[in-house]
């Protein structure tokens, strides 16, 4: 199965369209999974006492951390997932949950604060636009998404712009 | 000897970061981002998707 009209038009009516998201807390141990994943030893995302000497309340997220978490949900009954593994929800408005193969197509981040372990964190995600496009593969459909990435007090921590191909 | 301080402004060349992954650390990652997409584990989806084995992830840093 291919992108066709009908997932083009349901995309185009998600265009400007503001969803978000409370992601929950950011905790310790999940900064320190990811940076045991990434194999970085930086103490600040390795270490909560080294980071609270250095003026944080706790270990702090390396920067990629909050755009890499593909879902932040407790995930699908597996029933549930689409036949390439990936949760129905895939934080793609406008994506229908199946039938479309998803492919990243780059990412621009904008790093504005650190983000502490303890922070609670809200996600507001915007479809910019949606062009259509011929590939050797057939027709393929590149989508952009702002993700604005804010605290409990509405500060901003990153922004990012994601490309995502469709097909 | 001292070493000379990296120089940063808007447009300084940086010096590339090479690294090998493994398939633990795609794992790993996987795990950690809650990504559960076959294609960074399953190697039969990797080849029925046209490539030699699983795929690193994007940005994984």
């Amino acid at each position: 199965m291919a992108v066709d009209g009908s997932v083009l038009a349901g995309l185009q009516q998600e265009v400007g369209v503001a969803h978000s998201e409370d992601l929950g807390e950011i905790s310790a141990i999940l900064v320190k999974r990811f940076a045991a994943a990434v194999g970085d030893p930086n103490p600040l995302y390795n270490d909560s006492d080294h980071a609270r000497a250095c003026g944080y309340a706790d270990v702090i997220a390396p920067p990629n951390f909050l755009t890499a978490v593909i879902n932040w949900n407790p995930g699908a009954p597996y029933d549930q997932l689409r036949e390439d593994g990936t949760e129905a929800d895939t934080h793609l408005p406008g994506v229908p949950a199946q039938g479309v193969r998803i492919m990243g197509g780059g990412e621009e981040m904008t790093f504005l604060e650190p983000v502490v372990a303890g922070t609670v964190v809200m996600r507001t995600t915007v479809l910019l636009d949606v062009t259509e496009r011929e590939s050797s593969q057939g027709p393929m459909l590149i989508a952009r998404y702002q993700d604005t990435y804010t605290d409990q007090s509405d500060v901003r921590l990153l922004e990012s712009v994601r490309t995502v191909l469709l097909r | 000897m001292a070493t000379t301080p990296i120089s940063l402004y808007p447009g300084a060349a940086l010096a590339p970061v090479l690294h090998r992954t493994s398939k633990v650390q795609v794992f790993r990652f996987s795990g950690a981002t809650w990504n559960t997409h076959r294609i960074h584990y399953d190697k039969d989806y990797a080849v029925a998707e046209g490539y030699p084995d699983v795929l690193v992830q994007m940005a994984p840093c």
